[in-house]
């Protein structure tokens, strides 16, 4: 039996001078990450002991003390019977829901709206003037193992009529950000727009039976906004394209992609192959 | 399985974990703070965590690094927690629809939106949102007077009702 402690903890000076919200900025960033990657134990246990150092104090009088959490503990928490976990892996629930979807059509396009309104009302402030699309995923180099591609030379083809272009555009979305070829059937379904005070989201739907391809423009205007995408296990792959930068990974056996800019991020959800998904921002323009 | 394992929990297995909880809890606490943002949810991550802990005392006590141990409990825990609040979503979002929308986009079934109206008028959907909205279980638990299991329970009780009904 190992006793605790006998790990000596390593010093990392190099955190010592980085501002608090930088320290929880990093452990946010982390919480991200393999959870089984054990190289970071050290660095995160000696981040949350400055960060709890500093909280300490500056909040002495309202931090709940350890012995308070060891008796709330046991009262509350040890006895709980279930069998399970409080928090169970989801992954039933979520692909149960996702061959459903798949069924109705109008779901999607609108479920997706009305998600960015939720998540734009729980939105937690993160941010030091950076791209935090970029910041996740060069944190994530080591566990991701992102790799860059060299500009995608998939040539331009154009299949999107003007009429659909003006449709969407009369949202307000620049024609240059709109793309100019879309898979093959796919036909513009339905578009959605939703605002908040903070947020404004315009949702294209283009189907092709049971399927659906989503194109979303979500503007914000502030600097501290964070959207989370799910992912599956595979890494994401950065594509530079037309001097723009667009992150493509795998949900639900479909090709995603995004791309963030200072007031806009752009997605594009539910592409069949990963070229069908290249030759779609590739005919975005701007 | 956690009842069970406390009852047979020998007297240094209880000293271990104690000790184990107070060198961690603070540094724990902050991990998930910074994770999932509210101070309420982030000291049940720690809890959990815990309680998971003593559910797998032995094997625990055997690791080489107890605390690394934690550390990765903690962060599935964290990662729990965040996919069980966007499946939580996926079913908010389709009540959030069904009310807003007039022209019933999601279903022509009667006796599907009977379901869903009756699920939005009561306590269900208020537990629903809460989890949705990042409040642990043991703030909805004091909400709606009840233990934290039967809020956990009647939770999953209701996700798979509204996916039997309307999915």
């Amino acid at each position: 039996m190992s006793e605790i402690g006998n790990n000596k903890q390593k010093k990392f000076p190099e955190f010592d001078c980085l501002s608090t919200e930088e320290l929880i900025e990093l452990l946010r960033r982390d919480s991200y990450s393999d959870p089984y990657d054990t190289t970071k134990v050290d660095a995160i246990l000696h981040i949350s002991g400055v960060i709890e150092e500093r909280t300490r104090k500056e909040k002495a009088e309202n931090a709940l003390t350890t012995d308070e959490a060891w008796e709330k503990f046991n009262r509350l928490y040890l006895n709980i019977k279930s069998d399970t976990p409080l928090y169970e892996p989801t992954e039933k629930i979520n692909r149960n829901c996702d061959l459903n979807i798949k069924r109705r059509l109008r779901v999607l396009y609108a479920a997706a709206a009305i998600a960015l309104m939720i998540f734009a009302g729980s939105i937690t402030a993160k941010a030091f003037n950076i791209d935090i699309v970029d910041t996740i995923i060069s944190w994530g180099k080591e566990t991701f193992g992102v790799s860059v591609s060299k500009e995608a030379d998939v040539g331009s083809e154009r299949n999107v009529d003007n009429e659909v272009i003006d449709k969407i555009a009369d949202h307000g979305i620049n024609r240059n950000l709109i793309p100019t070829y879309i898979p093959e059937g796919y036909e513009l379904e339905k578009i959605e727009e939703s605002m908040t005070p903070d947020l404004k989201d315009v949702v294209c739907g283009f189907a092709r039976g049971d399927e659906m391809i989503i194109l979303q423009y979500t503007f914000h205007d502030s600097d501290f906004f964070t959207s989370d995408i799910q992912k599956n296990e595979e890494e994401p792959t950065v594509y530079d394209v037309n001097e723009n930068r667009y992150y493509i990974f795998i949900n639900n056996n479909r090709f995603n992609a995004c791309r963030s800019e200072k007031d806009l991020i752009l997605y594009i959800f539910g592409v069949p192959t990963k070229e069908e998904i290249i030759k779609i921002i590739s005919s975005i323009k701007e | 399985m956690v009842g069970k394992d406390e009852k047979n929990v020998n007297v240094k297995e209880k000293i271990f974990i104690e000790k184990l909880y107070k060198s961690l809890f603070n540094k724990m606490y902050y991990y998930s703070l910074s994770a999932l943002g509210r101070p309420e949810i982030a000291e049940e991550a720690v809890q959990e965590a815990f309680r998971i802990a003593c559910s797998r005392i032995k094997v625990l006590m055997k690791s080489e690094n107890p605390e690394g141990w934690m550390v990765i409990t903690q962060k599935n825990v964290i990662r729990n927690i965040r996919r069980s609040q966007a499946a939580y979503n996926n079913a908010i979002i389709s009540l959030l629809a069904e009310s807003a929308k007039s022209d019933n986009v999601f279903t022509d079934d009667p006796e599907q939106r009977a379901v869903l109206h009756e699920i939005a008028k009561n306590e269900e959907f208020i537990m629903l949102k809460m989890i949705s909205e990042g409040y642990s279980y043991l703030e909805i638990s004091e909400k709606l007077g009840i233990s934290i299991e039967a809020c956990k329970k009647r939770a999953q009780r209701l996700q798979k009702k509204i996916q039997n009904n309307y999915f």
